[in-house]
């Protein structure tokens, strides 16, 4: 079964700030900042949508939208108009009054005109802040078996980590019978001492369900939030199933990167997995801008030591040593200079005889030579901004 | 007691108009008319209203795009669509209406929906 041929629809909700994320977000939206030094964060949520078949797909942006609206026409226009097929980016338009985008729902509701002129059975809701591979069919088979009004990926976390996320129960049938958005007390599943379900932002639903819940929802003073309003004023009237999505295909891996020390976690365990061959594999690729550079060219007279590292397309690397890094496209690296447990983003430029540790740098920075960087954090601190023991040089910035 | 409840009735056709305010006002409402959406939108800022009846089928600016703004700025105000056509009734953007009534001679459904949503 692939999704490519079923009456489907999908939004992904990418209007994220990303406010902890700053200063990867000064410029841009949360979907817009870089992974791995090389994807940007709505790749991995895109390229699921067109490996799994869903082909109509809008993307709802709304603050510092100008960069992830550039990624998309320059990575994402592929797909054939002719064919009805598309990623399209829906800016918010104030279409029906001078208010924003209030909350999750009314991003939808705002938007409902699309669905009344698509007319999908069914429509896919996602967030395009997250890290994760996921093959929609299987969610899509399991909704439609259960004759579902709404399915929503779970995934199953430790309960200490819980309490940021919307937790619910779920019976052995896999109805949804509670949902609290962010509780300070996360209840357990059932027979387990430490762990509970999570809502991952994944949603799947009937269309005419979808719509009612909405348009009630418009009328009421509420926060207009999936989490907060729509799937807990579901559960007594509608069917909310769960789907498990720690035992679906690519149940292992899924990662929020709403901080710092959150982002810089799920890049370098994106390189460990890396090196695990289970993500980016030739069978499920993940997508992203091809731009036409060179192979990088590694020089100098006594070589280049890299190890557990990724090197991008375009760079050029003298007489460096590369350790636990991830280094984008178009990068400049002097001789002896070592980067260590960083991530370096595209087109920055760093000297001779610098030493980068525990940093990550947004693109076009650039850094002269015999500079020191997580070395010495009293130094740090007041040079950079640091964000828990972590250095983040912003965009365009020269030392 | 009704005298103190206002209805907007925003409809094209000035017979319809005219035979909604009559039984309304019978009925103890205080009724104001708007024969096009964007009079009906100036009602709503100049004066309180408890209960719309929209008519679908206007020129200009029809009573879907009129029900889509009167949601968003007044959103607990509700709103009855009243059409002569019944495909509309499908439309998801009619959706946010609290009830949908076909136009007919007998106005008894009508009638009933107002005063079920009349607060």
């Amino acid at each position: 079964m692939l999704l490519q041929n079923k009456k489907v629809l999908t939004f992904i909700l990418a209007g994220g700030k990303g406010s902890r994320l700053y200063p990867l977000t000064r410029d841009r939206s949360k979907p817009a900042v870089f992974f791995a030094a090389r994807f940007r964060i709505i790749d991995f949520v895109l390229s699921s949508c067109i490996n799994s078949g869903l082909r109509q797909v809008y993307l709802l942006t709304q603050t510092k939208s100008l960069s992830l609206h550039q990624h998309l026409r320059k990575s994402w226009n592929f797909l054939p108009n002719e064919l009805s097929e598309f990623v399209a980016p829906v800016p918010a338009q104030q279409r029906i009054s001078e208010e924003w985008y209030s909350g999750t729902a009314d991003a939808i509701y705002q938007n409902l005109h699309l669905l009344e002129d698509h007319r999908p059975e069914h429509v896919f809701i996602l967030s395009g802040d997250h890290i994760y591979n996921m093959d929609f069919n299987e969610l899509y088979r399991q909704h439609i078996e259960r004759a579902a009004d709404l399915t929503m990926s779970v995934l199953t976390i430790k309960k200490d980590e819980a309490e940021p996320f919307g937790v619910l129960t779920m019976d052995e049938d896999l109805n949804i019978n509670s949902f609290i958005e962010k509780p300070q007390d996360p209840s357990l599943i059932p027979g387990e001492s430490d762990e509970c379900h999570i809502n991952m932002g994944i949603y799947l639903f009937k269309t005419d369900s979808l719509v009612r819940m909405l348009a009630r929802d418009a009328r009421k003073m509420t926060s207009h939030d999936f989490g907060k309003d729509i799937i807990p004023a579901m559960l007594d009237e509608y069917r909310v199933n769960g789907f498990s999505f720690k035992h679906s295909r690519f149940g292992h891996y899924w990662r929020d990167v709403g901080t710092i020390r959150s982002y810089y976690n799920a890049n370098m365990d994106f390189l460990s997995q890396l090196g695990d061959r289970v993500v980016c594999t030739p069978e499920w690729p993940i997508k992203t801008l091809g731009a036409p550079s060179p192979v990088s060219y590694f020089g100098g007279s006594e070589g280049v030591s890299i190890k557990n590292s990724t090197i991008d397309l375009g760079s050029h690397l003298y007489n460096c040593r590369i350790h636990n890094s991830l280094i984008g496209r178009g990068v400049t690296v002097g001789n002896d200079t070592l980067i260590e447990d960083s991530i370096i983003m595209t087109n920055s430029s760093i000297g001779r005889n610098c030493v980068i540790r525990n940093a990550i740098f947004d693109k076009d920075v650039i850094i002269p030579d015999n500079v020191q960087i997580g070395c010495d954090p009293h130094k740090d601190q007041s040079h950079f901004f640091v964000s828990d023991g972590i250095v983040v040089i912003p965009k365009d910035y020269l030392l | 007691m009704t005298d103190d409840k206002r209805i907007l009735v925003i409809d094209d056709d000035v017979h319809m108009r005219e035979l909604l305010e009559l039984e309304f006002t019978d009925l103890g409402y205080q009724v104001t008319t708007a024969d096009n959406a964007f009079l009906g939108l100036q009602s709503l800022k100049d004066e309180m209203v408890d209960l719309v009846i929209l008519d679908i089928k206007m020129p200009g600016m029809n009573g879907i795009e009129a029900l889509e703004k009167i949601v968003s700025t007044k959103r607990e105000l509700p709103v009855i669509i009243h059409s002569a056509y019944s495909h509309f009734r499908e439309n998801y953007l009619t959706w946010s209406a609290v009830a949908y009534v076909i136009k007919s001679g007998n106005l008894d459904e009508l009638i009933q929906t107002v005063k079920n949503h009349m607060k």
